[in-house]
């Protein structure tokens, strides 16, 4: 009979945890992607880190307060990646992942500290491109990540050059902004 | 105010100046030659300014990494999420 109880317990917190993540974090996929993508710079390890972020937020969804889901998971991944960054610099070999290769150090673009602030930069960048209002995002986007000149992205959006020179600019200087709010941000200074 | 720059040499921008271009500058869309070797003058000598060109400088690099987002990677990620709600033990998950 206890069991019985026990049982239905599980079944209902069962229930609210799938919930209660589903509300949360599935939104969030695209974005973890994202900055886990823009943080590692490796898409297999981005998957990785991902996986293990969405399973720590599962472990944790239960003590979540439902305030600021984005800055909550970004938070979980931040450490999800600190831990493997610990795990793997001073035993580069020891680390097999699971196709059975060794992680290799020598992808690190320099010493483990300014990977650490590379990266924070990088998934910062990532999570505040996501963040940008579309009209932004989309100049950024066409600019920035797809290589168009201004008259290019003027003639895809059908808008005067001089708008997507503004828009670029007001996205710029958001993520910018962006960044200096961002706590994944701290070393460095000058941003 | 950009018209009476006679104290200052022709061959260098004002902050001013440098501030209204430095996003084309670094886009490579300055149409005007000159102004661009004025600009890239201006920054060698103006901390200020250099430290903005480099803050957007590697803005832009760090935009540029962002490639176009791996859908499958996402539906496998969205799969993996709703294992995870599916599980009974979701405490006793381990990754591989
Ligand atoms: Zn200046």
């Amino acid at each position: 009979m206890l069991d019985g109880v026990s049982s239905a317990m599980t079944k209902l917190s069962k229930r609210s945890r799938k919930a209660s993540f589903d509300k949360y974090v599935v939104p969030e996929l695209e974005l973890l992607y994202r900055v886990a993508l823009a943080m590692t710079g490796k898409p297999e390890n981005a998957e990785d880190l991902v996986q293990e972020t969405l399973l720590r937020a599962f472990r944790a969804i239960e003590r979540f307060d439902g305030r600021h889901p984005r800055a909550w998971l970004l938070t979980i991944l931040r450490n999800a990646l600190a831990n493997q960054v610990r795990k793997k610099v001073p035993l580069p070999v020891s680390d097999v992942d699971e196709s059975g290769n060794p992680e290799s150090v020598s992808d690190h673009r320099d010493s483990p500290e300014f990977q650490v602030v590379d990266q924070a930069f990088d998934g910062a960048v990532a999570a505040a491109f996501e963040e940008l209002p579309g009209k932004f995002r989309e100049v950024v986007a066409l600019v920035d990540i797809s290589g168009m000149s201004y008259a290019e992205a003027a003639a895809r959006l059908g808008v005067p050059v001089g708008t997507v020179m503004s828009r670029l600019h007001r996205g710029r200087t958001r993520i910018r902004e962006g960044l200096k709010s961002e706590e994944l941000f701290v070393e460095g200074g000058q941003v | 105010m950009r018209f009476k720059r006679a104290k200052t040499t022709s061959d260098t921008a004002t902050c001013a100046e440098v501030m209204k271009h430095l996003q084309s500058y670094i886009d490579g869309e300055m149409r005007d030659d000159v102004t661009a070797r004025r600009v890239a003058a201006h920054l060698e000598m103006c901390r200020r300014c250099g430290l903005e060109f480099e803050t957007y400088k590697r803005l832009k690099n760090s935009l540029q990494q962002l490639g176009p987002l791996d859908q499958q990677a996402i539906s496998r990620l969205s799969q993996f999420a709703q294992s995870l709600g599916e599980r009974e033990d979701g405490d006793e998950i381990e990754l591989g």
